[in-house]
């Protein structure tokens, strides 16, 4: 097996971030509300075969947990305040 | 499984990022995360369809402009193209992946939320610009800056009396309105001495007579202010420094109204007037050196001056230390201070002088300087006066330095400066073939009179530095001017002063030292490049085969092969055929016939057109009109033909027509048409006379070829030889040449003046064509008879013989190898173009020719005698010779 030079190493994963730089750039004008780690995470996930239409579900769902779960917690904060008072 | 594994960490990273479950409630995330892996994996979902992808994006795309927001539009067209170099195999899910999670995008996106992840440019920083700089140090404050500063030494009020004080006055010229802090000024300078004022007083004082009103004497006339010899020497050497006084103007003559004290008027005036005489004649001198000149040797002859004048003025400046800080008594001697500058003086006042002349004429030549520093040079000599002559010599030579520098320039490199009109050669604007250069590719500028453009000291030596230049130029053609530069090693010998004029030889001509030295730095660049070429024509370029080949060619040196070519063509001529008037015919005739002593390749034939014109009898019978046409041309190398020029190639083509018709007329003489066995002739009168004749035609034809052989072309081009291998360089060998094809011309009696001698010969040669003619016609004519009395005889016997009639004992009577043919066209030709035949008999013919034959040989012989004793020629010489060979057959006969 070949090893690359380590210059030519540095150039592919600057060429990767510039490459996830633009993609966020149009998740961005497509308002699907990524921030760069998620996305980072999701490409990753891609890359590795997993169904796009699956994971967009799948971050769906998630983010409807998350939303449940901060409801959740300002429903217990409220709560905790109006006992504090 | 390492899949599975890879794709586990990866979700529990997704669901850390995105649903954010706090530490606490880690069950949950474990549920959370074991429903998203499953939902990864086990999916009902179809695989991404790239062209759909592409279909939803360009739909997107629209939407926006269709909606109205043409920039979201054009910032996601512009993202989407920056992307695509970037696209590989999973783009397509990627862009799914996004459009999937997509929310209204038409609606909701803003482009604002771009800026935050725009990389922000990084400014350089600030660079500093002079105004910066100046707004810092407050430029605009400080007005005096901007004053221009006055660097002339003031008049009027200079340091006087130094004796008395040390300190520098306050200049009054320039003061700063307001003074920057961070600067001195003079004021900061100023040191106040102790009795300040009085000093100041003493000073206007001692300058009062400057400006003193002059007392009226009792008739009315003012007087003359009085002032010390002190006052008159300061004044004086300010004078001979070249600055502005009180006591004279600025034409150096004295102002008349002041007047030593204790000295008479006359005195004091003629006094005066002898400096301001030195003045004056150093004015020029002063103004010269001042001017801006731009071309080099005038700006080296001004910088000689500057020097020359320096010194004076450190001079000057000894002589005023002497009287400035007295320290003890001294006696100011105005006579003995113009006694001690004297001898500076003598070498100025002839530079002056030369400046003088020179600003006399108009529109001269950048060197006329040196003609005139050369001459004065000698003359200094001649007078005896060391310094001058010294000083002189070291000006002239620093000067002829850069006068060098073309020559040396064009002498080792063949190359000129452009622009310079200084320098003697020019080169022509058109570049000419190779060949040409050599003549005239340069040129020798020249003077409307006729003089060189160069310094008359210069001109022996001219002709070898043009001939030099020339050299290398032809050498870089060559490609061998390396070999040149290698070989040039030892150094120039020096040309200045000390090394052309040493004290030893002081007594020796100023001239003659210097063309001698001259002389041996041109023949330290000369001697190589020239014999470099000389040997590389002798040797690399074959000059010696090529002269070879010429003299095969044109001056018939090797008969046998002469006679080849000379008989194929007379054969052509004879048998009326018109191909020797064709060009390729000639080239193969004479490439046949020459092929063993020169390269065929490089010879080639032409006739010329104007030459064949005449008919193929009329060609026949006189070698005027023929002959001359034949063109040979012989192909040399361009170096060869720098020595041997067209010119000369027609020299060797007008000899080789001349022995070409002599071998003619031999050639006739000696075979004759049709041959002489006849049956049953006896030997009558008329062939007497016809033996005679020819035989005498047959003695000049052949004293004519001795002599061109013998005594013209074998001398001379043994001499030519010699005068090529003794030349010296190019230009030599060249003339040599030239020389060598004068002389045979001339010798061969086709120069000019021997015009009628040289009619006359070709009268003699057409007089044997004539004569074997008339001969032939005869035989002919006596051969017919036969016939006619034989067929006669057997036409009254019974036996008829099978040979046509009239025809065979004249085909037997032929040569073998002529062409059947053209027997009768030949001798109805002959008959026809023959005269005699029909007016005369034979007899009486050929003894005209005989008297013709007579009469033109004491023409010629007389002709020559008589142009022998008139001219100073070389060739009379050779042309008594002649007419003593000639007149051996004159005498005979009487």
């Amino acid at each position: 097996m070949s090893k690359m030079p380590s210059d030519e190493r540095s150039e592919k994963q600057a060429a990767a971030q510039q490459a996830v730089d633009i993609l966020h750039e149009i998740s961005t004008l497509l308002n699907c509300h990524l921030d760069r780690r998620t996305l980072s995470i999701c490409i990753s996930m891609i890359e590795n075969g997993v169904n796009p239409e699956a994971l967009a579900t799948a971050v769906k769902e998630l983010r409807g947990e998350a939303r449940e779960i901060a409801l959740e917690n300002a429903a217990a904060a409220a709560a905790a305040a109006a006992r504090r008072r | 499984m390492a899949f599975l594994a890879q794709l586990s960490a990866l979700t529990d990273e997704l669901v850390d990022a995105v649903a954010s479950i706090p530490e606490n409630q880690s069950q949950k995330r474990q549920a959370c995360r074991e429903s998203t892996l499953r939902s990864l994996r086990y999916h009902n979902f179809l695989r991404t369809n790239e062209f759909d992808v592409q279909d939803r994006l360009v739909g997107l795309e629209e939407r926006f402009r269709v909606t109205g927001r043409e920039a979201l539009a054009d910032a996601f067209r512009k993202r989407l193209d920056i992307f695509r170099p970037y696209h590989d195999k999973w783009t397509p899910d990627l862009l799914h992946f996004l459009l999937e999670l997509s929310d209204k995008p038409a609606q909701k996106s803003k482009l604002s939320d771009l800026q935050p992840l725009i990389k922000p440019v990084e400014e350089p920083p600030p660079k500093l610009t002079w105004q910066d700089i100046a707004r810092e140090d407050g430029w605009h404050k400080d007005k005096a800056l901007w004053r221009t500063i006055d660097y002339a030494p003031s008049s009027g009020d200079e340091d006087d009396d130094d004796a008395q004080s040390e300190v520098s006055a306050a200049s009054s010229s320039t003061a700063p309105s307001s003074p920057d802090r961070y600067r001195r000024t003079a004021h900061d300078l100023i040191v106040e001495p102790v009795d300040g004022e009085l000093l100041l007083k003493q000073a206007e004082d001692s300058q009062a007579w400057r400006t003193a009103t002059r007392p009226i004497d009792g008739e009315g006339q003012a007087k003359k202010t009085p002032i010390s010899s002190l006052q008159l020497l300061r004044e004086v050497l300010f004078m001979l420094g070249g600055q502005d006084t009180t006591l004279f103007d600025s034409r150096c003559d004295p102002v008349t109204d002041y007047q030593l004290v204790d000295v008479s008027w006359p005195t004091h005036n003629a006094l005066v007037t002898s400096f301001a005489e030195c003045g004056r004649k150093l004015a020029p001198l002063r103004s010269f050196a001042r001017r801006k000149e731009h071309v080099p040797l005038l700006q080296v002859f001004q910088d000689s001056l500057q020097k020359a004048l320096r010194s004076f003025d450190q001079e000057l400046a000894t002589i005023q230390a002497r009287f400035v800080s007295l320290q003890q008594d001294t006696v100011v001697s105005l006579i003995g201070i113009l006694a001690e500058l004297g001898p500076s003086l003598a070498p100025l006042y002839v530079l002056s002088s030369i400046v003088r002349r020179l600003e006399e004429k108009r529109n001269t030549h950048a060197f006329q300087y040196l003609e005139f520093l050369f001459d004065a040079v000698g003359t200094a000599q001649l007078e005896g006066s060391q310094q001058t002559y010294k000083l002189l010599g070291s000006v002239f030579f620093d000067c002829f330095q850069v006068y060098l520098e073309p020559i040396r320039l064009w002498m080792e490199e063949g190359r000129l400066l452009a622009g310079d009109r200084a320098f003697f050669v020019s080169e022509s604007s058109t570049k000419l073939p190779l060949h040409q250069i050599w003549k005239s590719q340069y040129h020798l500028l020249r003077a409307p009179d006729g003089t060189l453009h160069a310094p008359r000291f210069l001109q022996p030596a001219i002709h070898r530095i043009f001939a030099t230049g020339k050299s290398i130029v032809v050498l870089k053609h060559l490609k061998r001017h390396e070999s040149v530069l290698s070989q040039r090693n030892r150094n120039e010998p020096k040309m200045d002063f000390a090394t052309v004029c040493p004290d030893d030889l002081e007594f020796a001509p100023f001239s003659e030292l210097f063309s001698g030295a001259f002389n041996a730095w041109i023949q330290s660049k000369h001697h190589t490049a020239s014999a470099t070429l000389r040997g590389l024509l002798f040797n690399s370029y074959g000059l010696s085969q090529g002269l070879d080949a010429l003299e095969h060619i044109y001056l018939m040196s090797d008969g046998s092969r002469s006679d080849a070519f000379a008989s194929a063509i007379f054969r052509h001529l004879d048998s009326f055929s018109a191909s020797w008037k064709d060009r390729f015919t000639l080239t193969e005739i004479a490439q046949e016939a020459f092929a063993v002593c020169v390269d065929s390749f490089r010879l080639s034939a032409d006739v010329d057109p104007r030459g064949v014109s005449h008919s193929a009898v009329a060609s026949r019978g006189s070698v005027r009109l023929s002959l001359p046409a034949i063109r040979l041309n012989y192909r040399l190398n361009w170096p060869v033909r720098i020595i041997v020029p067209e010119e000369a190639i027609q020299g060797y083509r007008t000899i080789s027509t001349f022995l070409l018709q002599i071998r003619r007329a031999m050639y006739v003489l000696k075979h004759p048409f049709l041959s002489f066995h006849l049956r049953g002739v006896t030997i009558a009168d008329d062939s007497a006379c016809y033996f005679l004749l020819r035989t005498k035609l047959l003695w000049f034809c052949s004293t004519m070829m001795t002599y061109l052989t013998a005594l013209v072309l074998m001398p001379n081009t043994a001499r030519l030889r010699q005068g090529l291998r003794d030349a010296a360089d190019v230009d030599d060998m060249v003339t040599a040449h030239s020389a060598f094809i004068s002389r045979i011309i001339h010798e061969s009696c086709h120069g000019p003046k021997l015009q009628p001698i040289r009619e006359c010969m070709l009268d003699i040669l057409d007089l044997a064509l004539k004569a074997e003619d008339t001969h032939q016609v005869e035989m002919a004519r006596r051969a017919e008879e036969e016939q006619e009395s034989s067929r006669l005889s057997i036409m009254s016997s019974p036996y008829k013989p099978i040979n046509k009639k009239g025809r065979g004992p004249l085909r037997r009577r032929r040569k073998e190898d002529e062409p059947d043919d053209e027997v009768d066209l030949d001798l109805e030709a002959v008959m026809k173009n023959s005269t005699t035949a029909s007016d005369k008999p034979c007899v009486s013919a050929m003894r005209d020719l005989h008297s013709d034959l007579e009469r033109n040989l004491r023409f010629i012989a007389g002709g020559l005698r008589g142009v022998a004793r008139a001219s100073r020629d070389e060739a009379s010489g050779k042309w008594d010779m002649l007419a003593e060979m000639l007149e051996v057959g004159i005498r005979e006969e009487r």
